[in-house]
């Protein structure tokens, strides 16, 4: 127990508290030090960042019918899908702060998403165009600018498809509203996020099925096409999302306090001179 | 594993999961929904893609709350006693009596609370797997500092899996009480021969008597008595032949030292700085008996619980009369008052031959304290007297 305190509490033995007077304490164990722990642990789990990379791969070729996108040359909805499920991985709470390196690695990973399924489909320089600008705003875009770019992919998405009208500003401002929606939709989930991490799984599932309902409400002909490779598709991306989902429950375990102490306790008499809590609990 | 004896839980409370994420998850269903609506031709894709979710929702969300109602206590192991400042272990055992599936992820912690304090949150003990029939105990190490009874319940055992929309705790609601008994302090080891040195005790004004066992008396003689303490002389002149007297004795240090622990609110300073000083001079009695105990001395002890209450305890070295000393000083409270204490103190200078010790929660000596012979410890000696230990 005397150990335990002194790892809490390091100045356990070098303090002298004021023992009458001492009416606050230095506060352990709040949530923010708990979530704090909590996404150390995300940081370092190896298994969470190939689960996150394999949902974004698998929902990116559920969406996009195999890569049948491709073939229409129906360029900017597969970049946007493309760097929405890099950058949107890339901007979750657990991914590491990334260098240069690591931003052009997933630059390089989201010119593949759009590549590879189009090697069968077109051999053309549209291909290799899209590849590259889907890669490069990846690699490109950092700090502030990385997490607005998933944001910028939705409005996009959605702006593409605003009904045709003459005035074009009609669609650039249908894609602002889409994105301003998507950051709103994110800031109020962050901080729900930190307090209770499981969040993660509702949110990961709405934003995978509304990805769906966009695909299957104007990509519906594509996706026909290879339906029984998109079952399988969605199938990794949901596994994924259940790996990530018994992840994040194992780093609420590992985070959680081993001990607890009351809350400061004026009215209850120091018998020694170490601790003016009445009551301490800790694991075994 | 006798499932009639365990404690079932008294209910489950449910906790729902952020209502922003299944408002979120829920319109997007609906939104899939709709959009699948006229593209008949997706209609197995739509499908999978909408019942994976929901089926794992619901299926998570059903194991939890089957596993949180299949939970039974099988009992918590703590002591009836423990003393302030030190440590004991506690554990709680938990079955699982469902005959389907082991309860996975189950997490189980324990509230306490003692007067004026709770700690209601933890810390959460895992349980990875229960298997279905089998039992385990959480364990946790408890430190108490409040003298006074500790309540260790209701106990939680709560199930969230992942992906369940709600997290199911059972509630068991058997308290169990543990007697936190006053700290131990360590004496310095020059308070004894100062305060009760056999031929030198300060607080005695009677002459001691220089023998071990004095000459009290006699009585008639009963099956059992020694046959060398017949009184010859007196057994001689009894009418009867058969009848004989013995001799009785008695032991100068039985009753030598009276401890008198003043609980009566000083009128000046403030109320914390007396329950402080209170809490150290119960400790310091507690550890003063146990040193004269180990002396072979008979203490009295007398201190006011209450009004007109006044406690009177003869303690002999023994440890069953060391530990009700112990049990009466752990519900012992600050509720005495002065007129009280100063009758009980006087009665205690009377009695004949005895060396009085009072320890005080006033810093000075009262001029009418003054003229008893007595020695009188104030909260300024407490501390010169005693080594305090942190735990045991």
């Amino acid at each position: 127990m005397i150990d335990w305190l002194r790892r809490v509490d390091p100045a356990f033995y070098g303090k002298e508290p004021h023992l009458l007077r001492a009416q606050a304490q230095i506060a352990r164990y709040t949530e923010e030090s708990q979530a704090e722990v909590r996404l150390d642990v995300l940081r370092s789990d190896r298994l969470l960042h190939v689960a996150t990379i394999a949902v974004a791969v698998a929902a990116y070729t559920a969406l996009t019918g195999a890569g049948a996108l491709n073939a229409q040359g129906d360029w900017l909805t597969v970049w946007a899908f493309a760097v929405l499920a890099v950058a949107g991985a890339r901007a979750l709470p657990w991914s590491a702060p990334q260098g240069a390196a690591a931003r052009w690695g997933d630059g390089l990973l989201g010119g593949a998403l759009v590549a590879f399924p189009a090697l069968w489909t077109h051999r053309d320089l549209a291909v290799l165009g899209a590849a590259l600008l889907a890669g490069l705003a990846v690699g490109l875009s950092r700090g502030r600018a990385g997490a607005a770019l998933p944001a910028v992919a939705v409005g996009l998405l959605l702006g593409e498809r605003m009904p045709a009208n003459p005035l074009f500003v009609l669609r650039i401002a249908g894609a602002v509203v889409a994105g301003g929606a998507g950051v709103a939709a994110v800031r109020l989930i962050a901080p729900l996020w930190r307090a209770r991490p499981q969040v993660f799984t509702w949110s990961a599932l709405a934003t995978l099925l509304l990805a769906y309902a966009y695909a299957v409400a104007f990509e519906a002909p594509t996706l026909a096409l290879h339906v029984p490779a998109e079952i399988a598709a969605t199938a990794v991306a949901y596994l994924g999302i259940c790996v990530v989902a018994g992840r994040i429950r194992r780093a609420e375990l590992l985070a959680r306090p081993d001990g607890v102490l009351t809350l400061p306790q004026s009215i209850v008499p120091l018998l020694d001179r170490s601790h003016h809590h009445a009551i301490i609990c800790r694991l075994e | 594993m006798n499932a009639r004896s365990m404690e079932r839980a008294s209910r489950i409370d449910v906790t729902l999961a952020p209502p922003l994420g299944i408002a979120a998850f829920a319109l997007s269903v609906v939104a899939v929904t709709i959009a699948a609506t006229a593209h008949p031709g997706l209609r197995a894709l739509v499908v999978f893609i909408l019942a994976f979710p929901l089926l794992w929702t619901a299926l998570a969300t059903a194991l939890s709350y089957m596993a949180a109602e299949a939970l039974r206590a099988d009992g918590a192991e703590l002591p009836a006693r423990t003393r302030a400042l030190d440590t004991f272990g506690l554990g709680f055992t938990i079955a699982n009596v469902g005959r389907l599936f082991p309860a996975i992820g189950v997490l189980t912690s324990a509230r306490f609370s003692t007067a004026g304090v709770v700690l209601d949150s933890g810390p959460w003990a895992e349980i990875p797997v229960l298997a279905r029939g089998r039992a385990t105990t959480s364990r946790w190490q408890v430190m108490v500092k409040q003298r006074g009874t500790l309540l260790v319940g209701p106990f939680r055992a709560a199930v969230e899996l992942p992906g369940s929309a709600i997290r199911a705790t059972a509630v068991f609601e058997r308290t169990y009480a543990v007697t936190v008994l006053p700290a131990v302090y360590q004496l310095q080891p020059f308070v004894e021969a100062l305060l009760a040195g056999r031929h030198v005790a300060g607080g005695r004004f009677q002459t001691l008597p220089a023998a071990i066992e004095e000459y009290a008396g006699s009585r008639e003689y009963r099956p059992g008595d020694s046959p060398k303490l017949v009184h010859r002389v007196l057994s001689l002149r009894a009418h009867e032949p058969n009848q004989f007297f013995v001799r009785e004795f008695k032991d100068p240090s039985r009753d030598d030292l009276s401890v008198v622990l003043d609980t009566a609110p000083p009128l000046d300073g403030n109320d914390e700085l007396h329950r402080y000083r209170f809490e150290k001079a119960v400790c310091f009695v507690s550890a003063l008996c146990r040193r004269f105990a180990a002396r072979r001395l008979t203490v009295r002890f007398v201190c006011q619980r209450g009004k007109h209450d006044l406690l009177t305890l003869r303690l002999r070295p023994l440890d069953a009369d060391l530990d009700r000393l112990d049990r009466e000083l752990a519900r012992i409270e600050l509720r005495g008052d002065r007129p009280t204490i100063v009758r009980a103190l006087l009665g205690e200078v009377r009695r004949h031959g005895s060396a009085v010790i009072f320890v005080s929660l006033r810093s000075r000596e009262q001029i009418e304290q003054q003229r008893f012979s007595m020695v009188t410890l104030t909260p300024d000696h407490v501390p010169v007297f005693t080594r305090e230990v942190v735990g045991q």
